[in-house]
């Protein structure tokens, strides 16, 4: 088990590391000089420089990669050039409002799929699978950005029961919080759900036809008992590879729906940082966006390893 | 499940959707280029079916020039996927636990840690934003999906008894991948080209909702909701129509790809 | 105790079984011989009610006095694993992979109430005990992968009797297993069922394992029983055809007259193959494995050779090294006296060996006809397009098939005439040594005394050799002039096949031969 979570531990290191390289190389180096960049063509030399100076941008590329990550580690992402304030102020006040929201709709996906799909696969073939087969298959193509327009204009503009956007701070206490993130958390989670509901249908209706189904029968246990205690866990495990691939998709999702409700969050600070070419914010987004992602990842694995023994001496 | 003739209600609406982006190359009912300010934002009728938008363009043509811009990207984003993802699969399954493998799988794993948009936010950040970079976006997220496909559906096939038969007659790794591999595979691989395809189309729409994708005056589902959103209360059916055709589109590809799945299932065919 | 009356069972229209009937009385071992697709596993899965969804059953089936074809689901829940327990033939699936097996033992107490969660635990420990799993050596917390086959089928006798059943229906229960593991299998179940006096409902395809098992069998085909007497009685007088046919296909000994030549085709000299050990830490590894270990072996022209072991000896490893696929650590393969150096095997001595494999499902491409399947080793030998077609048709006629048949797909053909495309893929090159790899292991007695027979034609007429690879030591005794017993990948005896057979001198030998379950002598005369 130790020997398991140390070479998943190396792997999320190594993974970090790797990435940590695409993403410095995109920001730093593809574009030559990123304080010339940043400044536009009509920028003074002089400007440049000092701009260069500000952000560090002397020296070879390993030192500013070592330096970057130096800094991270630190949590010192470096200074936005727009803003003027430390980068991880930036990140840190808006990481409350985007990371709430995805999980708010990570645990709405989650618990609106697992009993649906349950449902469906026991009552295979009859009503209620037809018609949650066909509510998903709907789902899934509804683009969650425009689902999030019509919310609004039913339930904020029509119906006025929540606000059509904006965020009051988590200052003001958790309820008006919650309710402004409570339409976006739904059209983040509905398309997802529906892929979630869809994978647990098929994975429990093929857990069921395995032979240790029909061996938990034979010993006497009743077919509802033998999805709940048999079918169900091994079914899990393949949900869980896509609820964790569900993370980063929501993850994104978050930041293109934060556009829709006018949310601060992640995803206004990242697309202000790239019209302002603010490549020090964009930097630091995505590499917390995608560590993230990879942090994910890290966990399915561990939760693997819990669900299934087979797992936990191997790879 | 098997819905009665999900295969002809999704390749219908596939078909729908490509021949109206075909048919804009040629034809549209209006031009999409001027703009009419006195017939702004009216409502569907006999002259405009759809209606019009906030700069008195016609909904209709609109969208099917739109509906060329989401289906060449997500084509070209699966053709990408597919050209790169399934040789590197075939080439990871044929040295199964080589180096070569580790390499194609590690890599798949940090392509896997890069979603789309995030891809598409660090391209457009250095090249500043058009709909070739959400087409680099996605087709580069397609790669690991088509190559992890290939992979999986190639394991198998190599531990069957048919390859040891072809490794026994001198076939090298390439003939068998291309002879024996790849045609047993392709059931899998258009099934997954379908359902990427409609993902691209989603993706598409997103990345240029959020301005990272087309940029004016390309027409661009994605756009037209963008700039729809504030005049939501004011005139629903500019931001409705555009949804509806993404929606469509979607879902006809979907039950397209359910039902291939089903039509071209091994496990199906070998019963019959 | 149980009887069962005009049992007919249909899925969607089409007749599974029709009129079976049969009773097993109390303390008895009932069997329940067939080949596959007779209906045998799909009479017990009917007595249990477990069968299939759309599955239209008819008849009685009546266990102590009740008619459990009328009996609610609640009642035959309370009755599955208390009244009547089972086993089925897959130990390597039939157990749940994420549960301890302490706990699957235990839920068969806890599923009826039978004790609390304590009093369950001390059953299960008790019951694996019984069945040769104590908790020293194997503890109530592990999981189904970390046990062998054999184990784990112990595990799921354990479960099937942790309540004492009256009856047990035992479906196949040592088909998956070796020769020696089905021996250990078979005692465990023979002693159980005589000390509980549970009666055992034991169902098979092998007719020597019911013979040492059952006090009166029924043979089944095609969904009905055809005769059903004494054991005894049933054996020696084999009075229906099918029977018959049964038995003089199991015992089948092909009509060879092998024409020995001196020539050795194949030599193999101290082949060692090794495969890195698993991993330790994060990067080391544990030592190799040898999976193979200096082996000798040579197989001359005309001659039969068989190697017979048991799962997990290296044969297969054996295989694919003379085969040229895999690379070896020490020794040499010399097919002729040309050495056969993987990966590249030059096509001119490539095409002096073929191989036939087990599975016939999986050895060909689905997308290609029977011609080109065939036509495939002329990759190693370049022939004119129309001398190509020439000696596909005569392969095909070779093997028992028409020439016209290389038009149509795989799909179009049974088990048996698949492994003869096999066959026919295989000499279509005139190679000098074809590899039988469990060639005619998958296939039912009836098409498998067919195959041999072929076999030892075309040994004749095409002057071939050959190396039967074989876990099936009935097999390897009626085709092979010499045979070669492997462990632990170690040749451990080498011999004339009848003075093995006769008289074998190493202890595993020995062990191997006395746990081949046969019929006893007199009763076939």
């Amino acid at each position: 088990m130790l020997r398991f979570f140390l070479s998943r531990l190396l792997s999320l290191v190594l993974s970090l590391a790797v990435a940590s390289l695409v993403i410095f190389t995109v920001i730093e180096v593809i574009p030559g000089d990123p304080a010339a960049f940043m400044l536009g063509l009509n920028a003074e030399p002089e400007a440049v420089a000092a701009l260069r100076a500000e952000l560090g941008l002397q020296g070879g590329y390993i030192d500013r990669y070592l330096g970057w990550i130096g800094g991270l580690l630190a949590g010192d992402f470096g200074t936005s050039y727009t803003y003027r304030v430390p980068v991880a102020e930036l990140v840190a006040a808006r990481l409350w409002v985007s990371l709430p929201l995805t999980l708010y709709a990570l645990a709405l996906s989650t618990l609106i799929a697992i009993p649906v799909g349950v449902v469906a696969a026991a009552r295979r073939g009859g009503a209620a699978d037809y018609g949650i087969m066909g509510a998903t298959q709907l789902g899934i193509a509804v683009p969650n950005f425009w689902f999030a327009m019509l919310l609004v204009l039913v339930f904020a503009i029509k119906l006025a029961w929540f606000p059509s956007g904006g965020f009051p701070g988590w200052d003001q206490g958790l309820w008006p919080n919650l309710k402004a993130l409570t339409l976006p958390a739904i059209a983040l989670a509905l398309p997802q759900a529906s892929i979630l509901a869809r994978v647990m249908r098929s994975s429990l209706l093929e857990t069921l036809g395995q032979d240790y189904i029909r061996t938990a029968r034979a010993k006497g246990l009743s077919r509802q008992a033998a999805v709940l205690k048999h079918a169900l866990r091994n079914a899990l495990i393949p949900v869980m590879t896509i609820l964790g691939l569900q993370f980063s998709f929501l993850l994104a999702g978050a930041i293109i729906i934060e556009n829709v409700f006018f949310l601060p969050g992640l995803g206004r600070l990242i697309f202000q940082g790239i019209t302002q070419r603010d490549l020090i914010v964009v930097e630091s987004v995505v590499m917390l966006l995608v560590f993230a992602v990879i942090l994910v990842t890290f966990l399915v694995d561990l939760a693997y390893a819990a669900v299934d023994p087979r797992l936990r001496r191997a790879r | 499940m098997k819905l009665p003739g999900q295969l002809y209600v999704g390749a219908a609406l596939s078909v729908v959707f490509i021949a109206a982006a075909l048919l804009s190359l040629g034809w549209v009912p209006y031009s999409v280029e001027g703009m009419n300010i006195a017939e702004r934002m009216q409502g569907p009728s006999a002259a405009y079916w759809l209606g019009t938008d906030q700069f008195g363009r016609d909904m209709l043509s609109m969208l099917m020039v739109g509906a060329r811009t989401s289906i060449a990207v997500a084509i070209v984003a699966v053709g990408i996927g597919m050209a790169v993802g399934v040789p590197l699969g075939l080439l990871a399954a044929a040295n199964r636990g080589g180096l070569v493998d580790e390499i194609v799988m590690r890599g798949n794993d940090l392509v896997f840690a890069f979603p789309s948009l995030v891809i598409a936010i660090l391209i457009t950040a250095v090249f500043g934003p058009s709909a070739l970079n959400a087409i680099l976006a996605i087709g580069i997220f397609n790669i690991p999906v088509f190559a992890r496909v290939t992979r999986g559906g190639a394991l198998s096939l190599w531990t069957l008894d048919y390859v040891l038969a072809a490794r026994v007659s001198g076939k090298g790794k390439i003939r068998i991948s291309a002879e024996h591999i790849l045609p047993n595979i392709a059931n899998l691989l258009i099934v997954q080209g379908t359902i990427q395809f409609s993902l691209g189309i989603l993706a598409e729409a997103g990345l240029s909702y959020v301005g990272l994708g087309a940029q004016p005056p390309t027409p661009s589902w994605g756009r037209m909701l963008a700039e729809s959103q504030t005049l939501i209360s004011l005139a629903p059916h500019i931001a409705i129509f555009p949804g509806l055709a993404i929606v469509l589109t979607v879902l006809g590809l979907n039950l397209m790809g359910d039902g291939l799945r089903d039509l071209l299932d091994p496990r199906l065919r070998r019963v019959a | 105790m149980l009887s069962v009356e005009g049992l007919s069972l249909s899925i969607r229209g089409a007749p599974v079984l029709s009129e079976v009937s049969f009773e097993v009385r109390p303390g008895e071992v009932f069997g329940l011989v067939g080949e596959s697709g007779s209906g045998k596993s799909m009479t017990a899965l009917s007595v249990m009610r477990l069968e299939p969804r759309g599955a239209e059953v008819t008849g009685r089936v009546v266990f102590e006095g009740r008619e459990l074809l009328r009996e609610p689901e609640r009642r035959m829940n309370a009755l599955r694993g208390r009244e009547v327990g089972m086993i089925f033939q897959e130990p390597m699936t039939a157990l749940n992979p994420v549960q301890t097996i302490g706990a699957q033992v235990a839920e068969t107490l806890l599923v009826h109430g039978a004790t609390d969660r304590a009093g369950a635990r001390a059953a299960a420990e008790a019951r694996l005990a019984r069945v040769g799993l104590p908790p020293e050596r194997c503890p109530l917390s592990r999981y189904p992968h970390e046990l062998s086959g054999g184990q784990r089928q112990r595990v799921c006798i354990a479960m099937a009797v942790a309540l004492r059943p009256k009856l047990l229906i035992a479906d196949e229960p040592t088909t998956a297993l070796d020769v020696t593991t089905q021996a250990q299998i078979l005692d465990l179940v023979r002693g159980l069922v005589a000390e509980e006096g549970m009666s055992l409902m034991l169902i098979t395809h092998d007719l020597a394992v019911v013979s040492g098992m059952a006090d009166r069998v029924a043979v089944m085909k095609d969904g009905r029983i055809v005769e059903q007497d004494a054991t005894e009685r049933l054996f020696r007088g084999r009075s229906h055809p099918y029977t018959e046919k049964l038995f003089s296909d199991s015992a089948h000994v092909p009509d060879r007259e092998p024409h020995i030549r001196r020539a050795p085709v194949l030599e193999v000299v101290g082949l060692v193959r090794e495969y890195p050990g698993p991993r330790k830490g994060l990067i080391a590894r544990h030592a190799a494995v040898r999976a193979v270990d200096g082996v000798d072996l040579t197989v001359h022209a005309g001659e039969s050779v068989g190697l017979v072991g048991e799962s997990g000896c290296g044969k297969s490893t054996l295989t694919r090294a003379i085969l040229g696929l895999e690379g070896l650590q020490g020794g040499a393969v010399r097919l002729e006296g040309a050495p056969v150096v993987a990966p590249h095997v030059g096509p001119e001595v490539r095409r002096r060996m073929q191989v036939v494999f087990q599975d016939p499902y999986g050895s060909f491409n689905p997308r290609h006809r029977v011609d080109r399947l065939v036509a495939e080793p002329f990759h190693l030998e370049p022939v004119p397009e129309a001398e190509r077609r020439d000696r596909v048709a005569e392969a095909l006629e070779a093997v028992g098939l028409k020439a016209g048949d290389g038009a149509r797909f795989i799909h179009e053909f049974s088990g048996g005439q698949r492994q003869r495309i096999a066959i026919a893929r295989a000499i279509v090159i005139r190679p000098s040594l074809v590899i039988l790899d469990e060639a005619v292991s998958a296939l039912d007695v009836s098409i498998r005394a067919r195959i041999l027979d072929l076999l030892a034609a075309l040994q004749g007429r095409f002057r071939l050799s050959y190396l039967f690879i074989s876990h099936d030591l009935s097999v390897v005794r009626a085709i092979t002039d010499r045979v070669l017993v492997m462990k632990a990948g170690r040749i451990v005896e080498e011999g004339a096949t009848a003075a093995v057979f006769d008289g074998p001198e190493h202890p595993y030998t020995k062990e191997l031969i006395a746990a081949v379950p046969r019929v006893p002598e007199g009763w076939v005369a």
